[in-house]
């Protein structure tokens, strides 16, 4: 039985448009869990862009994952789930990646010029790029649990879990996560979390 | 709860709010300053992160589910089944694709760009074992750089949490070695490593397990401070590091003797 991240939707408030769809759509469960892989492609692309850094290899692994989840449709037996497992897939496919093939190590100026339109893609505040090409810098170790919190609503229960470390390892990379963004991205002034809160 | 505990898990959840938190950022003006402050880069690092990635469009035959043709989103195609079908989605393109028969002279190319590629595999996997274990030892030192507060802990870390470390990457320990107090599976040259970080009696030690890093023999270094040892095992190798000048035979042989035993 597959286990659904409690804090998702708390999160990330939009967490289970796909569980919605599958209450709404009655008929045809399988109807109902493509439909559900379908809405939660950009979400999967998302989080599979900020582990590769890189949009082929995420495009490959989202493609990977569908294909994946498909197959082992039947294990999912909680609509709500579909997400976090989704998201798990995911990581665990990025991580295969690693495992067949020895990525050559590229400049990580090279990562973020290469990745410069998915970046500047919808925005235009050179604050939130500078902030992205930041985040595409910091170290996996850094990087991914902060992805899976912010961007996947796992809780730090779930990402220890998930990543098999520790919770209090996990606090220690989060904290070091935000405090190396804080500091690459300079002082954000307080008052502005209500107005970029989604 | 004192102000490190309390910015420690305010920058780990700025939205955290259990009560020993809140107790404690009603007494403490200064706490609650910097969990505004990263409440705000919270959420500009939510927006950040929001991507807006359109899918890149992909070739779409015809339906191999059987599905209704000219269904604009594949997928949904599937959704005149009776039952659900063995096939997955049309537009989800397996990564590996079998090549397509072809005749003889095809399969002699493929047999000869097989062998090709079995002589390059050859000499690469030569040459990268050959390869000096100086670079490795410099990586090692380069991610425990990376982990300096490693070094401060105390207390010993449950057993459970160092299983945990240890099946993420398949490797077993028997006993014998030094309390753990730290414990992390660590991202190292593409692959999850176990990292610990042992007290002993001579002071906090540094244990890498590389389970996929073979080297020829034992190897001592001294880089940025640290000392260090490579020792080679079966699964590959353990680097054994410390950031005072100490012996670390002692340790290393701790630690293989443990994954011997745990083996």
């Amino acid at each position: 039985m597959l286990k659904s991240g409690p804090n998702t939707a708390r999160r990330t408030g939009r967490a289970h448009s796909g569980q919605q769809m599958i209450e709404s759509g009655g008929g045809d469960p399988a109807e109902a869990l493509a439909r559900q892989l379908e809405s939660l492609r950009p979400d999967l692309l998302r989080f599979a862009f900020w582990l590769a850094r890189d949009r082929s290899i995420a495009e490959d692994l989202v493609q990977e994952t569908m294909l994946r989840a498909w197959r082992s449709r039947t294990e999912l037996r909680d609509a709500a789930a579909a997400r976090p497992w989704l998201f798990t897939i995911v990581r665990r496919e990025h991580a295969r990646l690693h495992e067949r093939k020895r990525l050559p190590l590229v400049d990580l100026d090279d990562i973020v010029a290469r990745q410069e339109p998915e970046l500047a893609a919808g925005e235009d505040d050179p604050q939130i790029l500078d902030l992205r090409r930041a985040i595409l810098t910091l170290p996996d170790e850094y990087r991914e649990p902060l992805v899976l919190q912010v961007l996947g609503g796992f809780s730090t229960g779930e990402i220890a879990e998930e990543l098999g470390l520790s919770v209090s390892a996990v606090l220690t990379r989060l904290f070091r996560a935000r405090n190396r963004l804080r500091d690459l991205y300079g002082q954000v002034p307080t008052g502005t979390a209500a107005e970029d809160a989604p | 709860m004192n102000c490190e505990m309390a910015r420690e898990l305010i920058g780990a959840d700025p939205d955290n709010s259990s009560p020993e938190l809140l107790g404690h950022l009603r007494s403490c003006p200064e706490c609650q300053v910097y969990r505004e402050q990263m409440l705000a880069i919270n959420a500009r690092i939510r927006r950040a992160l929001d991507l807006k990635l359109e899918p890149r469009s992909r070739a779409t035959g015809p339906s191999s589910g059987g599905g209704p043709q000219g269904t604009r989103n594949p997928v949904a195609g599937h959704a005149g089944d009776a039952a659900p079908s063995a096939a997955p989605p049309s537009n989800v393109t397996p990564l590996r694709r079998k090549p397509a028969p072809g005749g003889g002279l095809l399969r002699s190319r493929w047999m000869a760009l097989a062998a090709s590629v079995a002589g390059a595999l050859f000499v690469g996997v030569t040459l990268w074992l050959g390869r000096p274990s100086e670079s490795l030892a410099h990586d090692v030192v380069v991610h425990v750089e990376g982990e300096p507060d490693s070094w401060s802990q105390t207390r010993p870390v449950a057993t459970e949490d160092v299983a945990a470390v240890l099946r993420k990457s398949g490797v077993k320990l028997g006993a014998g070695m030094d309390p753990v107090v730290y414990a992390s599976s660590c991202m190292f040259r593409g692959h999850y490593v176990p990292h610990f970080v042992v007290m002993t009696k001579s002071g906090p030690v540094t244990v890498m397990i590389l389970v996929n890093e073979r080297i020829a023999g034992t190897k001592q270094f001294h880089s940025d401070g640290f000392s260090g040892l490579l020792v080679p095992v079966k699964a590959g190798s353990v680097a054994v590091v410390s950031r005072t000048p100490m012996q670390l035979d002692q340790p290393a042989r701790d630690v293989v003797q443990a994954l011997q035993s745990g083996s």
